[in-house]
């Protein structure tokens, strides 16, 4: 069982999963435990001796039940796979098994957020080499997706929407698009080549896309994938992580164990502590966010008032009572082929990240990697 | 809010759920497992998703 605990000089959760100090780690290939199993093999997670796609509960879960969820999701049944690599159609139906998912996670009670993630490479911390990702319910609301709505309040209407028109109007870090979606090194990007992977339309989860924005959605994680690639002709480290909205509309008037201080049913596993935050804090009332009014109108690149959340053309009806835009974050850590950049003394102690590259002159040398790889 | 839920349909061993069939099972230690397997056309094409169901 996993711990929980506010941290209350960053403002944020910090979960103890002692458990996990034993998981598997960069097990040989005859060894690893998301292969299937073959016969005469080793018995794995999978006991089937093919797969397309599997989903498992971890084995070494940072959440659980009654308290959260962790999920590993098998891209393949190739061991030497790997994303950017699966067959179109793959990686199509990836997208639809992330969209299951997010539903289903989604709908349970001790679940505040659903982040589905892959971490590619030793260089972030992969254990196991086989291609899959992983998928975490929180038992709350993590700080970044609570920045990204705070975001929402603070420019007046979707952030990602008012962003995306400010990469499109300016198209210089603009590295890739299809008709769904654009993908390009955001204007004030942490990681050297970071990129995000944003849809068109506003849709603020998997379950507003349209089938063949899936589709096209997956094309470009593709592309993007491949392209880092190409980059510096090696496998490219990378987090990659899909941000969307809370999944149900009523989250906000969910309780979900640890939330208050004064629920006595939660335990102290699980953050009932004296030191968590007020339950208002996670949901837009965060005493760090501006004033609704001071920043609303002053901001340079604020959104027209028709964008405002709920009365933006493209929100479907059924999630204008929450914030979220569906894209894909991208952090690779490195900054030249054998260079990584990593979060030190400035990033860490002060949050402030201090860039080598320009994300410009990064944009440049990546959309021409994409063009090389596709 | 209204989920873009596919309708589900028993084919195979597992669930219809969109353009992939779903077959749920339990791990001997409890944990779930799932597997997903795309669904084909009679032709033998995947099976593309339905459009997205009204609010």
């Amino acid at each position: 069982v996993s711990e929980q605990r506010f941290n209350e000089l960053r403002d944020e959760q910090v979960v103890y999963a002692i458990h996990r100090q034993s998981r598997t780690f960069l097990p040989a290939e005859d060894h690893c435990p998301l292969c299937p199993t073959r016969p005469g093999g080793m018995e794995t997670e999978i006991p089937q001796p093919a797969f397309e796609i599997a989903v498992f509960d971890n084995r070494f879960p940072a959440f659980q039940a009654p308290h959260g969820a962790a999920e590993v999701v098998v891209y393949t049944d190739d061991h030497h796979a790997s994303f950017g690599t699966l067959p179109r159609e793959r990686a199509e139906a990836l997208m639809w098994v992330w969209r299951h998912r997010y539903q289903e996670l989604g709908a349970r009670a001790d679940v505040r957020y659903v982040l589905i993630f892959e971490n590619r490479g030793v260089e972030v911390g992969v254990t196991l080499h086989h291609p899959h990702g992983q998928i975490y319910g929180y038992p709350f609301l993590p700080p970044v997706p609570r920045l990204e709505l705070a975001a929402d309040q603070r420019l007046g209407g979707c952030a990602p929407c008012a962003l995306l028109r400010r990469e499109l109007e300016d198209r210089r870090r603009v590295v890739y698009e299809n008709e769904s979606i654009v993908t390009y090194i955001p204007y004030a990007a942490r990681w050297p080549y970071e990129a995000h992977v944003v849809l068109r339309e506003h849709r603020p989860s998997l379950l507003d896309c349209r089938a063949a924005e899936l589709g096209l959605l997956a094309e470009g994680l593709q592309a993007l994938a491949r392209g880092y690639d190409a980059l510096f002709a090696r496998p490219f480290p990378y987090v990659m992580v899909v941000h969307q909205a809370p999944p149900a509309a009523d989250s906000s008037a969910r309780t979900a164990p640890g939330d208050h201080p004064q629920d006595a049913s939660a335990g102290a596993a699980q953050g009932s502590h004296l030191h968590d935050p007020p339950a208002g804090a996670a949901q837009g009332s965060h005493p760090h966010d501006p004033p609704a009014g001071a920043a609303q109108g002053s901001h340079p690149h604020d959104p027209p008032a028709g964008a405002a959340q709920g009365s933006h053309p493209h929100n479907p009806p059924a999630s204008t009572a929450q914030g979220g835009h569906l894209h894909v974050e991208f952090y690779p850590p490195l900054r030249t082929a054998h260079k990584l950049k990593y979060p030190a003394g400035s990033e860490q102690g002060g949050g402030t990240f201090i860039g080598d590259t320009l994300p410009e002159e990064s944009a440049v040398a990546l959309r021409e990697a994409i063009a090389r790889a596709t | 809010m209204a989920l873009n839920s596919p309708s589900s349909e028993h084919a195979g061993n597992g669930v219809a759920w969109g353009p992939l069939e779903v077959e749920q099972k339990v791990k001997q230690d409890g944990r779930s497992l799932i597997f997903y397997t795309r669904r084909e056309t009679a032709d033998g094409k995947p099976m593309t998703g339905p459009e997205r169901a009204e609010a």
